[in-house]
């Protein structure tokens, strides 16, 4: 948005814009100010509640952002109803860290070695990943078909 | 006075966050589609698998903000989000898929996505909340180092122009459709959109082309205007050859796709020397071939 200084006959500079709490600015409303560079002359527009929350929605904090966002602080924030974040544990995740300590000690019984042979060649590799793991996930040294099939089912296989 | 909002700098700093987490993204791929109905998330959630099973780290973000299904297909539905050193940590799937989606965001499985804000006259901003939230799970989600990051996005072209601008090195749109003749006509013209978005097409994939008997293995047209099946070297079916793309490939309607997307587990986990399974990989391969 421009505005024109008639008196000037020149476009008006964009000065700067206070959040809806500050100066004049308040019910709401979001204060822009724009000066003409000949003659100085100043106005203000004061954005109607929707045009306020249209700039929220860029997730720009009005007035400054005084400290860093924090993590999908805007989504968060904007959902009406919402679940809250848990802390993530600092080393696990949902999947084990291919160095695990636990990773390199893992071995599979004979039996489980040839139900693997029942997978699809292309897939041995993945189901391979999945049960390690579950294995390690579970506390598990030794995979035989018992955890397989704990693996199985914890994913929903048949 | 001053500008205090300094607005511009905000957004430039958050397009930096952007840049950063994309960084380290090798192949970023929008799987879209004109029509809603015809499978895309199925799609989306099973080629993330099939990329996988060829051993690509894999991402998915569900930008589908009001209809998400991903994470349901994906057998992580229900999981808490976490944040991590370094943003949010993206769900990891069984199958060792990162996934993100707004379902981890809300409190259980029946609530809808409602936004805060002057009642009666959503429509002003919520286009730009939502493309503010696909920017967020790009900037503030620790994707990591990916090889494919895949974006579900909502039936429609709408979401197309944000993402372009927010990943300007998108490799392409992998547009799924089915084939009848409504669904196709809408295909068209979402291709044209892409195309003037200078969004590369890498090609069209058809859901539901057939329907295969289990007992005798009998290949039956579901609709009027199924295509030739590709060939061996990509050939290109009725839709694919007037719009100048290629066929990626045809996927066979089979009860046991939405069996397996009900139990969280996609496909081709259970079935990948099925029809549609085997589709699946061909698919994923003429992708592969596409970054080559």
């Amino acid at each position: 948005m421009k505005y024109l200084c008639e008196q000037c006959d020149t476009v008006m500079n964009f000065i700067g814009a206070l959040g809806p709490d500050e100066g004049y600015a308040r019910e709401g409303s979001m204060r822009v100010t724009f000066a003409c560079p000949r003659c100085e002359w100043r106005i203000s527009m004061l954005t109607n509640a929707q045009e306020t929350q249209l700039v929220k929605s860029l997730g720009v904090t009005l007035g400054g952002r005084k400290a860093p966002a924090s993590p999908l602080e805007l989504v968060h924030t904007s959902l009406v109803e919402k679940s809250e974040p848990v802390l993530h544990p600092a080393v696990a995740g949902n999947s084990p860290s291919p160095d695990h300590p636990l990773k390199a000690s893992i071995t599979w019984t004979e039996e489980a070695e040839t139900r693997l042979k029942n997978v699809p060649p292309m897939l041995v590799k993945m189901v391979r990943k999945v049960v390690e793991n579950y294995a390690i996930e579970n506390g598990y040294s030794v995979i035989d078909v018992e955890v397989i099939d704990k693996a199985k089912n914890k994913i929903g296989m048949t | 006075m001053r500008d205090q909002s300094d607005i511009v700098g905000q957004v430039t700093e958050q397009m930096a966050r952007v840049n950063a987490r994309m960084a380290k993204v090798r192949h970023k791929v929008a799987v879209m589609s004109g029509k809603g109905g015809v499978g895309k998330s199925v799609v989306a959630a099973n080629l993330a698998l099939a990329f996988a099973i060829k051993d690509y780290r894999v991402g998915i973000l569900d930008a589908d903000l009001n209809g998400p299904a991903v994470g349901k297909m994906l057998g992580v539905e229900g999981l808490p989000w976490q944040i991590g050193h370094d943003g949010v940590r993206p769900v990891t799937s069984p199958l060792g898929i990162k996934v993100m989606s707004i379902d981890f965001l809300l409190p259980d499985e029946q609530t809808p996505v409602r936004w805060q804000g002057p009642k009666g006259s959503d429509f002003v901003w919520r286009g730009a909340m939502e493309q503010s939230a696909i920017r967020e799970f790009l900037s503030d989600v620790d994707w990591g180092t990916l090889d494919l990051l895949l974006f579900d996005l909502a039936a429609g072209t709408h979401q197309l122009p944000n993402l372009a601008q927010l990943v300007p090195d998108l490799r392409g749109v992998v547009m799924v459709t089915i084939p009848s003749e409504i669904s196709q006509r809408v295909v068209r013209k979402s291709m044209a959109f892409v195309r003037e978005h200078g969004v590369p097409i890498i090609g069209l994939v058809e859901n539901m082309s057939t329907f295969v008997c289990a007992e005798c293995g009998h290949e039956i047209p579901l609709f009027n205007s199924s295509q030739p099946r590709p060939s061996s070297k990509g050939g290109r079916g009725k839709i694919a050859e007037d719009l100048k793309v290629p066929l990626l490939g045809k996927i066979p309607f089979d009860p046991k796709i939405s069996q397996c997307s009900d139990k969280g587990i996609p496909l081709l986990m259970e079935h990948l020397n099925t029809p549609a399974g085997k589709a699946f990989m061909q698919i994923a391969e003429r992708i592969e071939e596409y970054f080559q």
